[in-house]
């Protein structure tokens, strides 16, 4: 589902180590600002690493029925599906979308899913997708806590 | 001071400031990024943003690949969620 990226090569890369992500494409930030890209990277990342959940962001359009076109991509977002949550967003139909697996279900419940998304619609209509993006990722992780599995590999 | 001096100087030079100043906002190639506005068109194409996979510091991570040849899809269960529209 991601867009294909232009392989542009300046020969960064080295027979141990891939070429470098910037030489990758050269449209990286033609919809987010490099600063942006960071802000949603680190959200996602220390969200899924603090909650043993996969959170993942899908920004694109969702066809006529959303809810049926989120789930499928959701279907598709990975190996850990019951552990996986997906946020789909699609600003030309303004429509967010939250699904979350079996297993992340019990930890967020749909409640709080529909406190993060309310959240999200009011930075989004406000314009900012980022923040709405990020404050939404901190609702979810905070309503998931930190299971005590995961607390050996991190303190 | 002459009247020449003077539209020189309390004319001709706040034009002058207004004229750079609205150079510097309308000339292209400042911003190519069109900032996002409810209520517009999204023309870009879809993307997938995704964590980063537990890396060599977190070890044993809860996200470790699954052993090669498990291809029975997972089911995920019944699925929960919310939606909202602004």
């Amino acid at each position: 589902m991601t867009r294909a990226l232009e392989v542009e090569s300046h020969d960064t890369a080295t027979h141990d180590t891939a070429a470098a992500r910037t030489d990758e494409a050269s449209d990286l930030d033609s919809i987010f600002s490099f600063q942006e890209l960071a802000r949603l990277d680190e959200a996602l990342t220390m969200s899924s690493r603090e909650t043993g959940l996969r959170f993942t962001l899908y920004i694109g359009d969702l066809g006529k029925q959303t809810r049926i076109r989120a789930e499928e991509l959701f279907g598709h977002s990975g190996d850990h599906l019951p552990e996986s949550v997906l946020i789909a967003v699609s600003p030309g139909q303004r429509v967010v979308e939250v699904v979350t697996g079996a297993a992340a279900a019990r930890r967020i419940p749909d409640r709080a899913c529909a406190l993060a998304v309310l959240s999200m619609t009011g930075s989004f209509a406000a314009g900012d997708l980022v923040g709405g993006i990020v404050n939404g990722l901190r609702q979810m992780s905070d309503q998931a806590g930190h299971p005590p599995a995961l607390r050996h590999l991190h303190d | 001071m002459t009247v020449a001096e003077t539209i020189l100087v309390f004319a001709g030079v706040p034009l002058a400031i207004i004229v750079l100043l609205a150079l510097l906002i309308f000339l292209p190639g400042g911003r190519k990024r069109v900032r996002y506005k409810s209520g517009q068109p999204w023309d870009h194409a879809p993307i997938w943003y995704e964590p980063h996979p537990d890396g060599a510091a977190a070890g044993h991570g809860s996200h470790a690949a699954l052993p090669a040849g498990s291809s029975a899809p997972v089911t995920a269960g019944p699925l929960g969620g919310a939606r909202g529209t602004w």
